[in-house]
This record gives C-alpha cells, structure tokens and sequence, in this order.
C-alpha cells in the first residue's frame, strides 16, 4: 500500500491511500497514517479511491484513525469508497460511525 | 546473551590494543633490525634479489679492453705440464709484448725459484762436471729470463693475501688519500704470498688478487684492499695504472668509508669498503687467445694491439671455477677481466649509501599500508592492490638497476610485506572465526527463544481449538437439530471463534465471530469475547428473548477494557426447536446465507449495530425469522469469502452462492459444510491460507414432517 497527503484550502489534510488496504497493506501504511493525523484539532479526509479490497483489520486502521482524529476535536471523513469497500463498511455497521462523502467536495463540507 | 556481548567486548578490547600500539611498534622495531642488518637471511635475500636483476639483464659487453692469455688444455698439450719453466713463461710475456698491448698482468703467483733453471738442473746431476756446471750456471737463470721480460713489458704481477705472521716485502703504487684515512674500511689480511723478490723487482706494479667468495658466488671484489699496513690496488686496477701511465692512485673517503677510487681522470664509485659489485655480462669465449697460438704465432697480433692483456689459466685441474652472480662458473681470471670491461664501460654497479633507507621507508609503507590501510578495503581491492604496490617496487628497483646501475634490494620490503599481509590475513581469519563462533552462539539462542515461542504460539492455539465445543457431541440425542461446524487456523493464531450450548430444553444458543487482527492479542480477545457472551445469556434471570439487550451488555463489558481497540463482528442466534423461530442479532458480521434444497440461496439481510466493542454505548437490534424446515442457516467468516489464490483472486460470494445453489434432500449440516470446504480448498490451492476458515451449518428439523 501506498500513502500520500495533501494540504487543501483552509488546513484540510487529505490522505490519499492506494493499494489493497489487508494486513500487510496496513502494515505498510499504518506508522506514516498515525503521523499525518496526529496534530489536535484536524480536518482529515480520507481518499479511498485508490483502494480496491479492504479487510476488517483496514476497517480497524481507518476507525482508529477517526477516534483519535475526533478524540482530540478534529473533524474526519472518507470519500472515494469502491464498490465492495463500501459494501463491507456498510455490512459492518461501520458506516454509522465514520462520514462517508460521495466526492471531495461534499467531504470538505462534511469536515468544516 | 549476556556472556556473548561480554566475549565480543573483551575481543574487540584486544584487538583494538593490537592494531593501535603493537603492531605499529612491532613494525618499528623491524625496520630498526632492517638497518642495523641484524634479521636473519637479509644477506642472503638481499644478494638473490641482486643476483636476479643480474640474470634477468645481465651487462652487455660494448667495448672489449680484455684479452686472457689463456694458459688453456691445449696450451698444457703442446708445452707439457703446469707449471711451466719461467722462461716459457718469458718467452709467452715477450710474445704478447711484440704485439704491443697497453698492459700485461699476470694472475699468477710465483712464491719460489724456478727449479728447471739450467743451474738447478745439474743439482740433480750426480758427479757432474765442476767445469760443466759452471758454464751452465753462466747461462740466464729461467727466473733471470721472466724477470726481463716483466721489466720489458711492464708487467704487473699479483700477490694474495692470507692471515699469517710473516710480514710480506710488498712496494706497491703510492695512493693519494682524499679524505680520512682509509684502513679502518679496508678488507683486511695481515700478510700476503707474494712473489720472489727478483720478479718482483722486475715487475712494473703489484696487484691485489683476492676476490670475497660468498657460499661459492663471487659478487664483489675489493679495488683495494690492505695487507697489513700497506694499501694494494686490485690487478684490475694496477693493470689499468699502467696502461694509463699513472705513478699513483687517488682515494676518496669520508667518515662513513670510501666513496670512489681514481686513476687521472677515471673515477670508480665504490662501496665504503672499497670494493665494487662486479657486473657481469655471460661467459664469452671470445676474451680467451690460447697461450699455445702466441706462443706458436698463431695469432692476428692485431687481437692483443693496445689491449689489456690478463695472463691466466683456464686449464682443469690447476684453477678453481667460481661461480659468477648470475651462475655461470668461469675461470677466476675472467672476473677481473669482467671488472676491468664495466670500469671501461662506466657500468659497474654501486648499491648507494641511501639505499638502506629508501628500503627501510618502501618496508614502512608496506606495513603501514598492511595495518592500517589495506584492512579496510574489500578483499578484490586489496589483491589488486598489493599487486600493483609490488610491481611497481619491482619495477622501480629495476630500472634503477638497469639505467643507473644501482642496486636497491626491493627483495626484503617485498617479502616483509609478503609476511605482514599473510599475517594480517591470519590475524582477520582467527578474528573472524571467533566472532562467526559468537554469532553462531548468537543464532542459536535466538533459534531456542524462537521455538520457544512457536511453542507457546501452538499451546496457544491448542487452547484455543480446545475451549471451541464439538458439535458432534454438544447435541447428542436432539433429533431436531443438525449442526455442523468448521473452524481451520491460519498459520499463526488467530481471532475467529463459534460457539453453541442448549439455553433450555427447546433453546439453543450458536454464534460465529471474527475479531479483527491476528496473533496473540486477536485470539486473546476472542476468548474473552466467547466467555463474555457466554455467561451474560447464561446469567439467572437473563430473558435470553432480548437477544440484543444481551448483546448490548455484553458489548459494554468487552469494550470498557480494549487499548488495542480490537473489535469483533459476529452473528449470534437462539433457535426455537419446536417451532423454528430463529432470533438473532448481527453485529457487523458477514450476513449469513440461507440455503435449501430447489432454493435460491438467500442473505440474512438485518444488521444489529455495528462490531462488538467498538462503540460502548451500542444498542443492539433484535430480529425474528421463522426457519423452514430443511432449511440450512450457513454462517461464515471472510476466511471463506476472501480466501486467496495464486493469481490474488478472491474466492467471493458468487463462487460461494453458487457451490450452495444445488442441495440435494439428502444433504446434511456436515455434507454442505464440506461442499463448501472443498470448494475453497480447490480454488486456493497451495496458497499458504492468510486466515481461519470459519463457518458453521445449522439446520431445524421439524419432527411432523420425520
């Protein structure tokens, strides 16, 4: 897996992540992810557009992430999901606790 | 693992020592032996490495100065045997002189009188005539005869020195010493065989024949030596005195011994003690004319016209043959032959007073280069390397020999090097098996931690295969129930689990979860999660038909203490065995699969809430749905779905739905869950599986329709 980060208009960080989000993916990922939102007070929105196939140990990264992300006042969001990423955060439930925006725009809001 | 870094310390302690102070002291006192010559077989290396350059490129003879007289087998044959009566001798000088050389010398020594005089000769004449003898003894003495035709020819004759008490009558040339005096340098004899008075008188010079014979190989001769307190020019350089009509020779000294020698304007380097290293060219039979053709004027006199002309033997059996430096063995004659040619040549060679220096600095720089440089390099670099460094110190000592005429030793700074790099090499081989025997140590206790824990990892596993029930035996005797269950591990442990138990006489409770994560911490929380479950709908009072108010409160509890923020989806029932309500809660979990035979396969569609513990305050959703009988609940895990093959393919619920769709009346519990079973195990191959394969297979069977 792949990971890179964006500075948008009005300190929004997008996370852009590409790859099959499984146990090695996330292995791959998970030191730079916990850096790049570890700042109080953050507007993250998680680009998934890159990410085919997703795992319930990738539900579990992007659920932490958002806890500490909303745990320290900030504002998280994802967008981009594939098809069969979507289906498993929405069989999961997960779907209820994390945004979901159809496009980056609508994520932007999501996160002011 | 203590003890190990302890023994790597104390090695690295030692050999830090080694390489800072030892070695390099070590190498001092090396060179500090080097120029006092006090290491064994220095000599020896040293004389080798200059008789190599000798035979690699011995000297070319340009002018040729020399002829021997050579009293050779031939000469023996046609004037009968050694020694000759000296007025043959006589007669040989005169003959030569004819042909007017620049100089004769005679490398012979004659220490007594001649006994075939014509006088002597009547000694062994019994009763012979008085009147007879006297008129014999009128005629010319044979040593009366030589004796004038050494003063006619201005000959010069050779004395050897030996170490006896007699003291020798010698008046040689007179030397001029430029310098401090030289004796203390000088080769020394305290006497010498000389000549008997009359032919010394007679004769024009007198010469020096000593050569310094090393293990059989003469390599230097001494231009000038002392016989007791007298100085004695070699024959060479006596011959050249009179050829060049000099009255004296020069010296020059200074305090580290003698720095040339010089006749007018002829000036020889030589070593401090006055000798020379001969430079040799081969063996050429062109120096020798056979006494016998002068004698016989057999000869172009135009061979001995204004050459130096050395009367000496070659025949066997009166002469040793020594050996030159580059291995030829010749008569001693030739050697002073071969001097007298490099003198002329201006070639004879001289090995500096410098050069003990520039030996000790090459052996320096190899040493150094060794300890400190070459250590760091990789091993193809420092071949390459120590491979040019000694070529070029071949190459360097070489040219200086073959352009200057310098004899540097580069043999001994080469072998030195040789012997430095064969220890360093050594010394990083028995370094290197120490520290491969410490990282072998090493290895292994990591190997034993590492099956340690492996061990523990199966316990582990054990334990957790242990505390799932057996379905074939949890529902012995309920006819109205078919249950089958399936859980395969992954190769490490991992975080799936099932579960079923009678609640009552007509309830039974299954469920199936995946947490998410594998290892310790994933199997962990599996079983805290199975017990949990297991003891809220187990607890008095529990109205085990508020499924999700269990589920709720168990979830509370799971989720109060997570720091791994683990969270596990699952799907949990209560069948109704008389009627065949099913009620369930899914939280998060794969949506279950109902399958019957002529069926359509079709999802559990409700969800509850989402995975278990990851929210605290969750409220859990209950749902009803009226089983049929002959219809098969299939509960599974991703390890089903997701299952992979070589070509990174997931095995998907398609192929899953698929394998499901065509049941037969006659298929039980355990025969769909080895459909399915066989099904992934086909499609992965011998793919290493990433994860449990779980599933269960729960059937009710209506008693009515039995």
């Amino acid at each position: 897996m792949e990971i890179g980060e964006e500075i948008l208009e009005g300190d929004v960080v997008k996370i852009n992540l590409s790859g099959r989000m499984d146990l090695a993916g996330v292995n791959a990922i998970e030191s730079d992810f916990t850096s790049m939102t570890a700042a109080p007070r953050m507007s993250v929105i998680v680009d998934m557009s890159g990410v085919p196939y997703m795992s319930s140990i990738g539900i579990r990264s992007l659920l932490i992430r958002a806890k500490s992300v909303t745990g320290r006042g900030g504002k998280y969001a994802l967008t981009g999901l594939q098809s069969d990423v979507l289906n498993v955060l929405h069989v999961s439930g997960i779907d209820k606790l994390i945004k979901i925006c159809d496009d980056v725009t609508a994520a932007r809001e999501c996160v002011k | 693992m203590l003890n190990v870094n302890k023994n790597i310390e104390s090695l690295k302690a030692v050999s830090n020592f080694t390489r800072q102070w030892a070695a390099p002291f070590g190498l001092l006192v090396l060179i500090s032996f080097y120029l006092l010559e006090t290491i064994p077989f220095q000599q020896v290396i040293r004389n080798y490495t200059f008789d190599l350059y000798q035979n690699v490129s011995p000297r070319e003879r340009i002018s040729a100065p020399v002829v021997i007289a050579d009293i050779d087998e031939a000469s023996l044959e046609s004037f009968g045997q050694w020694p000759w009566p000296r007025s043959l001798l006589a007669k040989l000088v005169d003959k030569i002189g004819e042909a007017a050389p620049a100089a004769i010398a005679l490398d012979i020594i004659m220490p007594e009188k001649d006994r075939s005089s014509p006088c002597e000769l009547t000694r062994f004449i019994p009763d012979v005539d008085e009147q007879l003898r006297t008129r014999v003894c009128n005629l010319p003495g044979n040593d009366d005869l030589l004796a004038s035709a050494l003063r006619a020819n201005n000959a010069v004759l050779g004395v050897a020195g030996i170490q006896s008490t007699v003291k020798p009558e010698l008046n040689p040339a007179p030397m001029i010493v430029n310098g401090n005096d030289p004796s203390p340098y000088l080769t020394k004899f305290s006497s010498a065989l000389t000549n008997i008075k009359q032919l010394q008188d007679a004769a024009a010079g007198q010469a020096i024949l000593s050569t310094e014979v090393e293990r059989g190989v003469i390599r230097r001769v001494p231009l000038i030596a002392a016989v007791s307190d007298t100085i004695l020019p070699s024959l060479s350089l006596e011959i050249l005195r009179i050829a060049t009509g000099q009255s004296a020779f020069r010296i020059y000294s200074e305090d580290s011994g003698i720095d040339a020698v010089s006749i007018a304007d002829l000036v020889i380097p030589t070593q401090s003690d006055g000798s020379v290293y001969v430079h040799y060219s081969q063996h050429e039979p062109e120096r020798f004319v056979s006494a016998a053709d002068i004698l016989n004027d057999n000869i172009n006199p135009d061979l001995l016209k204004q050459r130096l002309v050395l009367i000496g033997f070659s025949g066997l059996g009166l002469v040793d043959f020594p050996t030159t430096a580059i291995g030829d063995r010749v008569p001693g004659v030739e050697i002073h032959a071969q001097i007298l040619e490099s003198i002329f040549d201006g070639t004879t060679l001289l090995r500096p007073e410098w050069a003990k220096w520039l030996e000790a600095v090459l052996i320096l720089l190899a040493g150094l280069a060794v300890l400190i440089f070459l250590p760091r390099l990789r091993a193809g670099v420092q071949v390459s390397l120590t491979l040019t460094f000694s070529l070029i110190v071949i190459i360097v000592g070489f040219s200086l020999y073959q352009q200057q005429q310098l004899l540097i030793d580069v043999g001994s700074p080469l072998l030195m090097f040789a012997l430095l790099y064969i220890a360093m090499l050594a010394d990083s081989l028995i370094r290197d098996e120490d520290q491969i025997e410490v990282l072998e140590v090493d290895l292994r206790l990591q190997r034993e931690e590492a099956a340690k824990v492996q061990g523990e990892m199966e316990a582990a596993k054990r334990f957790q295969m242990g505390i799932l029930p057996n379905p074939a035996t949890a529902f012995e005797g309920e006819s109205r129930l078919d249950i089958a269950a399936i859980m395969e591990p992954a190769k490490m442990v991992g975080g799936d689990l099932y579960d079923f138990f009678r609640l009552d006489e007509n309830h039974i409770f299954f469920s199936l979860g995946d947490v998410c994560g594998k290892g310790v911490p994933a199997s962990l929380f599996m079983v805290i999660s199975k017990t949990l479950c297991k003891s809220v709908a187990l607890r008095d009072g529990a109205d085990f038909m508020q499924l999700g108010k269990l589920i709720s409160q168990a979830n509370k509890e799971i989720a109060r203490d997570n720091p791994e923020m683990l969270f596990v989806t699952a799907f949990m029932g209560i069948i109704n065995l008389t009627t065949g309500e099913l009620i369930f809660c899914n939280a998060g979990h794969e949506r279950p699969l109902l399958v019957a035979p002529k069926c359509k396969p079709r999802e559990l569609t409700e969800a509850s809430g989402p995975p278990i513990s990851i929210m605290d305050d969750t409220e859990y959703e209950t749902f009803t749905y009226r089983l049929s009988s002959e219809e098969f609940i299939c509960i599974f895990t991703d390890g089903v779905t997701e299952a992979t093959n070589s070509e990174k393919e997931l095995f998907g619920k398609d192929r899953l739905t698929e394998g499901l769709s065509e049941l037969r009346k006659t298929d039980t519990a355990q025969t769909v869950l080895n459909k399915v079973c066989d099904q992934v195990h086909a499609f992965v191959g011998d793919e290493e599986p990433a994860d449990d394969l779980t599933m269960m297979v729960v059937r009710w069977q209506n008693h009515k329709n039995l």
